[in-house]
């Protein structure tokens, strides 16, 4: 499950932030993507909610870490 | 309402699979499975970034859209940049500033509208935002500050627009407002006050009215958007309080279609005529093999009611002057039988201005009803549940919109319904009478047929045509007919309601119109020409005709009335352009063959021109031509 959600927000973030699947990892962050703003990070928040039928909490996404964070938070709720 | 199920993940691969082979068609059916799936932000990343093989199928429209808001609409634009390429359109949004919309609109500080000439704009601000006062404290305020409230947003709304139309010519679509789903004073009926719902409703109308008095202005109706998601799927309480971002991200896409419904039309991109399959299309089952009683049309299951509600839905596209055509393969007396007998069938022979029923190849079938209604086959939409009819369209006619009835239709959903290819903004007279004028038509082919020649034929027509000014109630359907002409269509110059507007109030400027009858009855207003007066010459900017009447001299009788018109002014010389395109063949040889001499070439412009006082273009002598209301002379 874990393993599809990773490939699946990889690609939604790939297609948001306009860089290749290949270029982005778990711990990448805001620092090492150019595109990755405020603007696409929202873009990123309403495809992830869009594609499962969650809900992320708009205060608790700016204090994810990294990526990965992300992952393991959206594995979480599509889980549950 | 659910597709039929697929796997996304498969049907991605499908897609690119088809893009790596260069089958571009085979892409174009993925992607929109990929929609019809789960159309939304999800989806719509995929869809963009694939955008070029859309347009190598079949080149997508170029459309700048400006979007003025009191929120964010940032999460939207992929969305609908998705869904527009989808329905054959490449848009490219600017946002406005946040909140920032009056100023913009107003002109203020160069605003971007005035430097970036956007194709439409649309005006997105909500309730809470326009009248905080009644969304909020309704209960707090006496009959008479409600009304004032009411006035107030309206007369606010109604100067943003007014200015907007000193700064910019391009289409407004204006959000209508929500109306609070849960009114501040409850069940309660104070028969001294305006409701809460109603005093929203009150404004919603109150701008339907600056609409109609602005040409182009056009209210987007909201509310009912809301009403089809549910207000409880519509708002999005976390991220508005975090980010001002008021709508679900499982919601966004329904405002985004509604938005196509109004972009598509504006830019000209509307079929004008719905070609349709007949077994399990038309009805549930194929009438060869289960027979005239065996077929699905029975109003009393689920099945043969989605059939009758979609044969309604088309009815309801033909008052909007959609035509109907039959293109079905099968034996032609079974399928004639149910048209004219089946005690069900609300469609009959006589709604379909055209009928292929046999065993011929669809794509042949679908150029020679294109051919026979005179329109181009961007013209047509294509609905058939085989998928392999439609992949055979989507190859050899790429620039047919094809719409595969990939499931069943029911009583409350079929895919015709809200399709925004058949669109209308603002229904002219001409439009709701459309169909019946194509009955008439036939008719006219008919004495075609009987008459022994063709100058017998155009006497036997005995066409009338009067030429005059065009007045303001006229203005929608000239920018109609520059929007939709193509084949006799000198210039192809697209306008807008508003430009429009401006040439017919310029003093430099003539909108001249042409209407036409003839014993069949009337076609209504068929043609136009926009001519600048200079100081010793009239330019021709635009000169076009409908195509239902192409090749009987109406555009002859036009071109003598402006010659004859710079005659009598005095004028030196009639100039004339001719811009050649892809479809107006038709109109190539217009000039030379009515004594123009040609004056300049460059590119595929050829320009032209004739001394009005020395030469004279003749209305063909089988056309009675009355002009400005008044005169009739009867040329023989």
């Amino acid at each position: 499950m874990t393993e599809a959600v990773t490939d699946r927000v990889i690609e939604l973030a790939a297609e948001v932030f306009e860089v290749e699947p290949s270029e982005l990892e778990r711990t990448s962050t805001s620092d090492d993507i150019e595109s990755w703003d405020s603007f696409a990070q929202l873009n990123l928040m309403v495809a992830i909610e869009d594609e499962y039928g969650i809900e992320l909490d708009p205060e608790r996404i700016g204090d994810l870490a990294d990526l990965g964070a992300l992952i393991d938070w959206v594995a979480d709720l599509v889980a549950s | 309402m659910g597709a039929a199920e697929i796997d996304p993940k498969q049907v991605r691969d499908e897609a690119d699979d088809a893009i790596a082979a260069g089958d571009t068609a085979a892409a174009r059916r993925h992607l929109e499975r990929i929609w019809a799936n789960h159309p939304g932000a999800s989806s719509a990343g995929f869809i963009d970034k694939r955008r070029d093989t859309l347009d190598a199928h079949h080149p997508l429209r170029p459309v700048r859209v400006a979007i003025l808001r009191s929120f964010t609409v940032e999460p939207l634009v992929p969305v609908l940049r998705a869904a527009g390429a989808l329905h054959g359109l490449a848009i490219e949004v600017t946002v406005g500033g946040f909140n920032t919309y009056a100023q913009e609109m107003l002109g203020a500080g160069g605003s971007f509208l005035a430097s970036d000439a956007p194709d439409v704009v649309i005006l997105a601000v909500r309730s809470a935002e326009l009248a905080p006062d009644l969304w909020y404290d309704y209960a707090d305020l006496a009959p008479d500050d409600i009304d004032a409230a009411v006035q107030r947003v309206v007369s606010e709304v109604a100067g943003i627009v007014e200015g907007f139309r000193r700064v910019s010519e391009a289409p407004l679509v204006v959000h209508g407002l929500e109306l609070p789903p849960r009114a501040a004073i409850g069940v309660a009926h104070d028969p001294d006050s305006l409701g809460h719902r109603d005093a929203f409703a009150r404004i919603n109308d109150g701008l339907r009215s600056v609409a109609e008095r602005t040409s182009g202005v056009h209210v987007l109706d909201l509310d009912a958007v809301v009403a089809r998601v549910g207000v409880d799927n519509w708002h999005d309480d976390a991220k508005w309080v975090a980010m001002r971002m008021p709508i679900r991200a499982t919601a966004m896409h329904e405002l985004v279609a509604e938005w196509l419904r109004f972009l598509l039309p504006l830019v000209g991109l509307s079929s004008k005529v719905l070609v349709v399959d007949l077994d399990n299309t038309m009805w549930g089952g194929v009438v060869g093999e289960d027979g005239f009683d065996g077929i699905d049309l029975d109003p009393d299951r689920v099945g043969g009611a989605g059939f009758l509600a979609m044969q309604r839905t088309m009815l309801d596209l033909r008052a909007r002057g959609i035509l109907l055509a039959v293109c079905s393969k099968n034996n032609e007396a079974d399928a004639l039988k149910v048209l004219e007998e089946h005690p069900e069938m609300k469609l009959r022979p006589e709604h379909f201005s055209a009928m292929r029923i046999n065993w011929e190849h669809k794509a042949e079938n679908l150029r020679s009803i294109a051919a026979e209604l005179n329109v181009g086959l961007d013209s047509l939409a294509f609905i058939d549940d085989n998928p392999a009819e439609c992949d055979q369209i989507r190859r050899l006619l790429p620039e047919v919109t094809v719409i595969e009835l990939d499931r069943a239709p029911r009583p409350s959903w079929n895919p015709l319904v809200g399709h925004p290819r058949f669109e209308r903004i603002g229904l002219t007279t001409e439009d709701r009478e459309r169909a019946n004028m194509y009955e008439q038509q036939r008719a006219r082919t008919e004495a075609y047929e009987q008459a022994t020649s063709l100058d017998d034929y155009l006497h036997s027509l005995n066409t009338e045509v009067s030429i005059e000014a065009a007045a303001p109630s006229d203005v929608p359907r000239i920018a109609q007919l520059t929007q939709k002409t193509n084949q006799f269509n000198l210039t192809t110059r697209r306008y807008s309601e508003a430009q429009i507007d401006g040439f017919r109030t310029s003093d430099s400027t003539d909108v001249v119109l042409v209407r036409a009858s003839d014993r069949f009855g009337s076609h209504g207003v068929i043609g136009t020409a926009i001519v600048e007066r200079e100081a010793s010459a009239a330019r021709i900017d635009t000169l076009l005709l409908s195509c239902r009447v192409i090749g009987r001299g109406v555009e002859t009788a036009l071109l003598s009335w402006i010659v004859d018109r710079a005659r009598g002014a005095g004028m030196d010389r009639v100039d004339g352009e001719f811009i050649a395109t892809a479809k107006n063949q038709p109109a190539a040889e217009f000039y030379e063959s009515n004594g123009f001499t040609l004056a300049g070439a460059d590119g595929e412009h050829t320009y032209w021109t004739l001394d009005p006082a020395t030469a004279g273009v003749d209305t063909p002598e089988w056309i009675a031509v009355q002009s400005g209301g008044s005169t009739v002379e009867e040329n023989t």
